[in-house]
């Protein structure tokens, strides 16, 4: 049988290597996501050494083992600084802006919509409510060796998601849609019980209102080994369910038609994705814009392959959060500022400036 | 007896509660092209989830290959079926290449589902059947209704599916890409013997593509089988609730199938509709039939031969008919019955039609109803006597039906028009 002639073939002649281009692409994404790897790396180098005690960058090497060399000729004070408050910020900064990235690219996905951040499903609202009540309460306990703030807030979160969840569900189908306006109803909800806690919390105020902005000023080892097993988990709940969120991207009917177990799917990656804003709102307040923007940028120059948007928006998240909280920590120092004015600030302009220049950037897609 | 690939036994399903499928039961055999047709709103899409496992019957069962569709997993029942579905999102920035890919999750396995050579191959393989290869590298959304089409059928296809099922795959295209993507399907069902399942709107590109049709209407089967079998005036007229004008495509003999518009079929009838019965045979009253069917008046026929082109028409129409085996003589049963018609009828006309021993007692049976008072009408395109293969009989029944007061028209238009001042549509006339 001969077989049909297709009108567009005919005028175009129809030639061409379907998946060379694409493996192509997949490489320069691959060789982006390493010079992101190496952006990662210098921007935290650059982050420990700066601040109050500047330490040379010979020193700093030898400290972090980079290079050998007897670190005992160092200054075991500056020594401390280094490796007890600095690289703890960093290596925290990095996660939680890591996190914030990939729970927001996740969500942009499962939700389809461009608007979609880390905190549209009432994460963060839950977790201002646990840390703002763990504050004005003055609880005080430890929990695994973690103050009651971070245990409250992330109890909080997950019971919000929890919540909303259930809310959005009938029967066994969660409708996208319902998660998303139940996510916004419980959450302004939760807002503005915070709101009210906050509007009566007396000389507790400035605590209160400098957690909500967000910042890493009290972060050490003990919080890093205490957020990395969630952030392992979340990661690889993301990362194992990256091709399952490039198919919802087609529809869920399409997903479903493609072999893929929709409901399941969904449930998980809620969870990973929660998890991770979870962890990193309760260990560092509610830092806005990275979990918005730098999915986006990344899917302008990386293309909406989420198997290369998720490491690269993780890279991209944890470089931009290293970056702005040294920057919070040096710009009015010896005055610490908020690090989510920082991302704000610096983040804005720089998506705007994307976003004129993604013809530019063509060259990663 | 062939294997039965897909048993649709006695579904019934319901979005909450508005009934969408009640008790539809058929198969499909290895191979076969299906069309599924019926109104808006008759389940058709519904069907078709139920088929691929997006939905669930509240009773009864699909079982594919013998067992029950929901004991597979979504990825077993991926890896056999395919769908096309009526919407599809495109509001993305993945590129042909890498959504035609798409169709290879199913069968990825291992923690990475990394494509194997295999994959790819087989991809390209869809792309090439659809002609969507250089459109590679454009991303989806860029793409004009029909090739956009094309890649969502690559993709299915990349799935390597037994069956694949599309809901209306031609809506939206023009014409040529319709016959394009019809064209295709039939090719694919021939070199790949993939069973074709598809919901399709138009009902000649229905008859002209698919030798199975199932109709559907209020969620139940009106019928299923060859195009001739289903598509008729009554079906039609009991699923849809419209009046179409069933002729044989000229250039293939399928059907034809021409929806006549409600408002004309009422101007033209006026209030009344007067019943014309026709004398006819070999296809020389085939036109008029059409025509009085068409300002619809409502036509009775006999006593014809069946398998003769005017018997065929009267079918297609779905009218009252005598009828008797091919190539036989009238007897005295299908006389009488014809006289019956005729004394219901409020008119009657005679087609040019040629007469010999065997139909002269049409001839009769008019000259009869004229004594009886019902008005005639001769349709005298050719003489009679060029038509007269009688030794002279029927020219002179003929002649003596001109002197009973039998209206002689020169042409069908004529005849119509006679008809049509014996009946104006305002006012019912006794006779
Ligand atoms: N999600 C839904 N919720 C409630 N009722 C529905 C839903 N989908 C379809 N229906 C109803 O079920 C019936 C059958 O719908 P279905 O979509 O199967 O019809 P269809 O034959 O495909 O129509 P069309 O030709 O317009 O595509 C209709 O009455 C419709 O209103
Ligand atoms: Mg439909």
């Amino acid at each position: 049988m001969i077989k049909p002639q297709i009108r567009a073939e005919a005028s175009s002649g129809g030639r061409g290597v379907p998946f060379v281009a694409l493996e192509q692409k997949r490489w320069r994404v691959r060789l982006l996501i390493l010079l992101l790897v190496l952006l990662l790396l210098v921007t935290a180098a650059v982050a420990v050494r700066v601040g109050a005690v500047s330490v040379p960058v010979a020193d700093l090497l030898r400290i972090l083992g980079v290079v050998p060399g007897s670190p005992s000729t160092l200054d075991p004070v500056k020594k401390a600084i280094i490796l007890e408050l600095r690289l703890p910020r960093v290596v925290l900064a990095a996660l939680v802006g890591a996190s914030l990235a990939m729970a927001g690219a996740a969500f942009q996905a499962l939700f389809r919509n461009p608007m979609a951040d880390p905190y549209v499903i009432g994460v963060s609202s839950g977790a201002s409510l646990g840390a703002t009540v763990a504050m004005l309460l003055a609880v005080d306990f430890r929990f695994l060796g973690v103050g009651s703030v971070p245990v409250l807030a992330f109890a909080a979160a997950l019971g919000t998601v929890f919540l909303v969840y259930q809310l959005a569900k009938t029967g066994s189908v969660v409708s996208i849609f319902t998660l998303l306006l139940a996510g916004i109803a419980v959450g302004s909800f939760l807002s503005a019980i915070v709101s009210l806690l906050v509007y009566f919390s007396g000389e507790r105020l400035h605590q209160v209102v400098f957690w909500l902005m967000g910042g890493f000023g009290g972060a050490n080892w003990l919080y890093v080994r205490t957020a990395l097993p969630y952030f392992v988990l979340g990661t690889g709940m993301i990362a194992f369910y990256a091709r399952e969120l490039n198919l919802l991207l087609l529809g869920e009917e399409t997903a479903g038609y493609l072999g893929v177990e929709v409901e399941r799917a969904k449930k998980l990656l809620l969870t990973g994705a929660s998890l991770l804003t979870a962890t990193a709102v309760s260990t560092s307040g509610v830092i806005g814009f990275v979990g918005l923007i730098v999915p986006h940028a990344v899917r302008m120059v990386a293309g909406p392959d989420h198997r290369f948007l998720i490491p690269a928006s993780a890279l991209a998240g944890a470089t931009l959060m290293v970056a702005a909280d040294a920057l919070a920590r040096t710009v009015l120092a010896p005055t610490e500022l908020p690090v989510g004015l920082i991302t704000a600030l610096a983040g804005g302009p720089f998506f705007l400036y994307v976003l004129r220049n993604r013809r530019k950037m063509k060259f990663f897609s | 007896m062939p294997r039965v690939l897909l048993d649709v036994h006695g579904i019934t399903y319901s979005y909450g509660s508005v009934p969408a499928l009640a008790g539809i039961t058929f198969q499909v055999q290895p191979g076969e092209m299906i069309a599924v047709i019926g109104p808006n709103g008759s389940g058709k899409s519904t069907l078709l989830k139920c088929l691929d496992r997006a939905l669930r019957p509240q009773r009864g069962v699909v079982l594919l290959d013998g067992r029950d569709l929901w004991d597979y997993s979504r990825r077993d029942v991926a890896r056999r079926i395919a769908v096309v579905p009526q919407e599809t999102v495109t509001e993305f920035d993945f590129t042909v290449a890498e959504v035609v890919l798409m169709g290879r999750q199913p069968h990825l396995s291992g923690l990475i589902r990394r494509e194997s050579p295999r994959d790819l191959a087989v991809a390209r393989e869809a792309m090439e059947l659809t002609s969507t290869l250089h459109l590679a590298e454009r991303p989806v959304s860029s793409l004009s209704g029909g090739e956009r089409q094309r890649v969502i059928i690559a993709r299915a296809l990349a799935q390597e599916p037994e069956i694949l099922l599309l809901d209306e795959p031609t809506s939206h295209l023009d014409i040529t890409y319709q016959v394009e993507i019809l064209d295709l399907l039939v090719y694919l069902n021939r070199i790949k013997n993939i069973s074709i399942i598809t919901v399709i709107h138009d009902l000649n590109l229905a008859a002209q593509y698919f030798r199975r049709v199932i109709l559907l209407s209020g969620g139940k089967i009106v019928d299923v089988g060859p195009p001739e079998k289903v598509i008729t005036t009554p079906k039609i007229r009991q699923a849809y609730n419209t009046e179409v004008l069933l002729t044989r495509h000229p250039g293939n003999g399928r059907l034809f199938v021409t929806p006549l518009p409600r408002k004309s079929v009422e101007m033209m009838s006026g209030g009344f509709r007067p019943t014309v019965h026709l004398v006819g045979g070999g296809g020389s009253g085939a036109g008029l039939m059409e025509a009085m069917f068409v300002r619809g008046w409502k036509v009775t026929a006999g006593v014809l031969n069946r398998g003769d082109r005017d018997w065929e028409q009267g079918r297609l129409l779905g009218i009252e008919m005598v009828e008797i085996p091919p190539f036989v003589p009238i007897g005295d049963e299908a006389h009488q019955q014809n006289l019956t018609l005729m004394k219901k009828a409020d008119c009657a006309v005679l087609a040019s039609v040629p007469f010999g021993q065997g139909n002269l007692r049409n001839l009769y049976a008019l000259e009869e109803a004229l004594a009886g008072g019902l008005p005639v009408f001769l349709l005298d395109e050719s003489p009679i006597e060029e038509r007269d293969y009688t030794g002279g009989i029927a020219t002179e029944v003929y002649r003596r039906m001109i002197g009973k007061g039998a209206c002689l028209v020169p042409s069908e238009v004529s005849a119509l028009e006679a008809i049509q001042k014996r009946f104006p549509p305002n006012r019912a006339l006794s006779r």
